[in-house]
C-alpha cells in the first residue's frame, strides 16, 4: 500500500478508535443517572472522605 | 417495618419504577448509579413526571410515606441480594431531607441493622469521615452508606 494510502487508513482507524472510547465513557457516566444532581453530590462527599 | 411495600418492576437492572396510591397516584423511582468509586453506587429517589424527567425535592404527601419508605427498602433488598458487595450511598436533596431519613434510620434501626451495616458520613462535604451510624447520637450526618451483611 502506498505511503499516502497507509497514513489515510491509520487516522481512519484512530477516528474509529476514538469514538468507540467516547461511546463506552457515555455508557458508564453519571449523565445516565435520573439523579445527575445527586450523584455530583454523592461524588463530591465521598471523594473528600476520609479512609474511604 | 412491618407495612406491606407497593410491587414494583424492575425497567433495567439499576431501576426500578412503582405506584404510590394514596391520594393521587404517583410513579416513583429507584435508581441506582455509579459515582466512579468502586462497588458504591448512589441511590437516587423521586417521582417520575410523565415528560420522563425525575423531582426528588417535592413532597408529595400522598399519605403514604411509610408505605413508599417500605417499598424503597424492599428495592433496597432486592438490589444488594444481587449485588452485596456493593455498598449504596444515599443523601437526601434538601437538609431537611437528609435529616427526615436519619429520623427514619433511627426509628427503624433494629430492623435495618439486622440486615445492613449502616454508615455515617459526618462532617462537611469538602472533609468528612466515615462512622458507624449512631441511633442515639444527635449528629447532622451528610449521607448513608449502607451494606447488606452476607
Amino acid at each position: 500500500m502506498p505511503e499516502a494510502k497507509k497514513s489515510v487508513a491509520k487516522k481512519s482507524l484512530k477516528k474509529r478508535v476514538s469514538s468507540t472510547i467516547v461511546v463506552v465513557r457515555k455508557r458508564t457516566s453519571a449523565n445516565d443517572s435520573l439523579f445527575p444532581e445527586k450523584v455530583a453530590k454523592a461524588r463530591k462527599i465521598l471523594s473528600n472522605t476520609q479512609g474511604l | 417495618m412491618t407495612y406491606v411495600p407497593y410491587s414494583y418492576k424492575r425497567a433495567h437492572s439499576e431501576r426500578y419504577i412503582f405506584t404510590s396510591v394514596g391520594k393521587r397516584k404517583i410513579e416513583k423511582v429507584v435508581d441506582f448509579s455509579p459515582i466512579g468509586i468502586k462497588n458504591i453506587m448512589n441511590l437516587g429517589f423521586g417521582d417520575l413526571l410523565p415528560d420522563g424527567s425525575v423531582d426528588d425535592r417535592s413532597n408529595s404527601n400522598n399519605g403514604d410515606l411509610v408505605k413508599v419508605l417500605a417499598t424503597v427498602i424492599g428495592i433496597l433488598r432486592d438490589y444488594t441480594a444481587e449485588y452485596p458487595q456493593v455498598e449504596v450511598f444515599f443523601t437526601g436533596s434538601t437538609i431537611e431531607r437528609t435529616k427526615l431519613y436519619t429520623r427514619i434510620l433511627r426509628t427503624y434501626y433494629p430492623i435495618f441493622n439486622s440486615e445492613f451495616i449502616i454508615s455515617a458520613l459526618s462532617g462537611s462535604e469538602n472533609a468528612n469521615k466515615r462512622v458507624a451510624f449512631d441511633p442515639m447520637a444527635d449528629i447532622e450526618y451528610l449521607g448513608f452508606l449502607i451494606k447488606r451483611i452476607n
